[in-house]
């Protein structure tokens, strides 16, 4: 049987995951946006813990992890929105790997490099010359990981030509439009390394935390803040609201767990359970967002709580890497065919 | 349930089933060493009994929605719309089944954390109000994808495949009832699993 419960090892991993995250300078949102987009102590202590190479096996200079373990890595990275390149960096690491590019692969590893996150805007999935890309991890970075459905292409920023750069709602978002100029340094096939599904199942995991933290955030305030002299959790309209949030981390946390179990694994439903996992994970971090500002009254739609700041993250995630109108038809793609307009 | 005094009228459902029943008890007898527990404890043993319906009673059902929602898929891309387009080239349809296939990939996902969680305690905890809650709701959600895919078919009794189809959808409705009411799964995990006050 598929075990979805975390064992001792990974609660350990949990705990100091989330300690890191914990002590890390409160997030600095000045007139809407963070103070730097990366916290570099932070940075270079997530290296220190393996964060970059965790799923990476030992005889590449891995941890030797799983994708199960990766996933309470990003779940924490979620909750505590942790800004940063780490999602890209990681997926860096995993081509370096694949590639045979020790240096590089070291490099990533101690933290020395950072690596944004790239897509596609235009229709040309297989990043050649004039191809069209965009990040949301701004143009500053090392290098750039283009993922695709089929294939991922790293590139050197000296490849790109930067059309436009703009900011988002979300404090941490640094987008980016670049063209590409030159050719990649290295590409690999989804048989070799699925980057694509891979980060499905960890924006799933950033998401599942966004579920999980802003359930708490409601329950904790549901408790302690007081309306008619009882605390408003006692009201059915509050409290059925925060179940409803609770069912939802759980269905989250479940299915990205069991994604991520398959998608490393032979058993050959890990693509299905790795869209259908993000699916649903961009619907319910929305739907939970969305209730904890509503569960803080008017204190939640001030911008000094943070309940927008898990509404903006978790509209950002839901866009990365595919739409929901896009997922949805992969998910159903040999049923409807992938001509349907 | 054969004791003197003891009477069961049958009470026929919307289904149209008589699946339910009410029990009259008339100066009824029952000797000791059939009592379930302790005497004045059988509110106790009652939750308990409970406790397993919401908890895994209905794991094959959860796990057979999985399978549901890919016959539906079957039907969706087999039945034909009036301008003689399969109903499932409708946007509304494909939205409405790829939300439906991971919830029902999701159940399975939390019945099988739930079972774990079991395996280390006597009783099942009231996280199961939660697959309970899930399930009920999710399986009223595909019966009725089911119905509006199925169509005007469904109002016709006599049409024996597509109106199981209707049978299925009316079943569907005693789960968020039966077991404790959806409001009640929804107390037990605010006041139970989140602690907030009652």
């Amino acid at each position: 049987m598929d075990e979805l419960l975390e064992d001792e090892e990974q609660l350990a991993i949990v705990e100091s995951v989330s300690a890191l995250v914990k002590s890390a300078s409160p997030v600095r949102v000045i007139d809407g946006f963070l103070q730097s987009p990366v916290d570099e102590a932070l940075w270079s202590e997530a290296a220190n813990q393996g964060w970059f190479t965790l799923d990476i096996p030992v005889d590449q200079g891995g941890l030797g992890l799983s994708l199960v373990d990766q996933t309470l890595v990003f779940r924490e990275i979620g909750r505590g929105l942790v800004s940063g390149p780490f999602l890209g960096t990681v997926l860096g690491s995993h081509v370096a790997s694949s590639v045979g590019d020790k240096a590089l692969f070291d490099r990533i590893g101690e933290g020395a490099v950072k690596v944004a996150l790239c897509e596609s805007t235009d229709e040309s999935l297989d990043f050649t010359l004039g191809g069209l890309i965009r990040t949301f991890d701004g143009a500053a970075t090392d290098y750039m990981v283009c993922v695709g459905p089929s294939q991922t292409k790293l590139f050197d920023p000296s490849a790109v030509r930067i059309v436009s750069e703009t900011r988002c709602f979300d404090p941490s978002a640094y987008h980016a439009e670049f063209e590409i100029a030159g050719d990649a340094l290295y590409s690999v096939e989804d048989t070799t390394f699925d980057a694509y599904h891979y980060s499905q199942v960890l924006i799933s995991a950033m998401l599942s935390g966004i579920c999980e933290a802003t359930r708490d955030k409601s329950v904790d305030y549901s408790k302690t803040r007081i309306q008619f002299d009882v605390p408003i959790g006692s009201f059915q309209a509050v409290k059925h609201r925060c179940a409803d949030q609770a069912v939802r981390a759980e269905a989250v946390t479940s299915l990205t767990t069991l994604a991520a179990l398959r998608l490393g694994s032979a058993v050959d439903d890990g693509v299905l359970l790795a869209v259908s996992a993000r699916l649903l994970a961009a619907s319910y971090a929305m739907s939970n967002a969305l209730d904890n500002v509503q569960n803080h009254g008017a204190v939640g739609f001030t911008e000094e709580n943070d309940a927008h700041l898990y509404l903006k993250r978790a509209q950002l995630y839901s866009q990365m890497l595919g739409t929901t109108r896009g997922l949805r038809d992969q998910s159903l793609r040999e049923h409807v065919g992938d001509g349907r307009s | 349930m054969h004791a003197d005094g003891v009477e069961v009228r049958t009470i026929k459902s919307l289904t149209g089933e008589e699946s339910l029943a009410e029990v009259l008890y008339k100066d009824v007898r029952i000797p000791l060493g059939n009592v379930v527990g302790e005497m004045g404890d059988g509110w106790r043993v009652a939750m308990s009994t409970l406790s397993f319906e919401r908890g895994t009673a209905f794991m094959k059902h959860q796990l057979n929605l999985v399978q549901d929602i890919e016959r539906i898929i079957a039907m969706a891309e087999s039945m034909l719309d009036a301008h003689d387009r399969p109903v499932i080239a409708d946007d509304a349809f494909v939205d409405r089944l790829a939300l439906a296939r991971a919830e029902a990939r999701a159940l399975g996902a939390m019945t099988l954390r739930t079972v774990s969680r079991n395996a280390k305690r006597e009783l099942p905890g009231p996280d199961g109000s939660m697959v309970r809650l899930y399930y009920s709701e999710l399986n009223q959600r595909v019966a009725r994808l089911a119905l509006d895919i199925a169509g005007a078919g469904t109002l016709d009794r006599s049409n024996d495949g597509v109106s199981k189809i209707a049978d299925g959808f009316y079943k569907s409705l005693s789960g968020t009832i039966a077991a404790g009411t959806k409001d009640i799964q929804r107390n037990i995990i605010g006041e139970r699993l989140l602690g907030l006050p009652r």
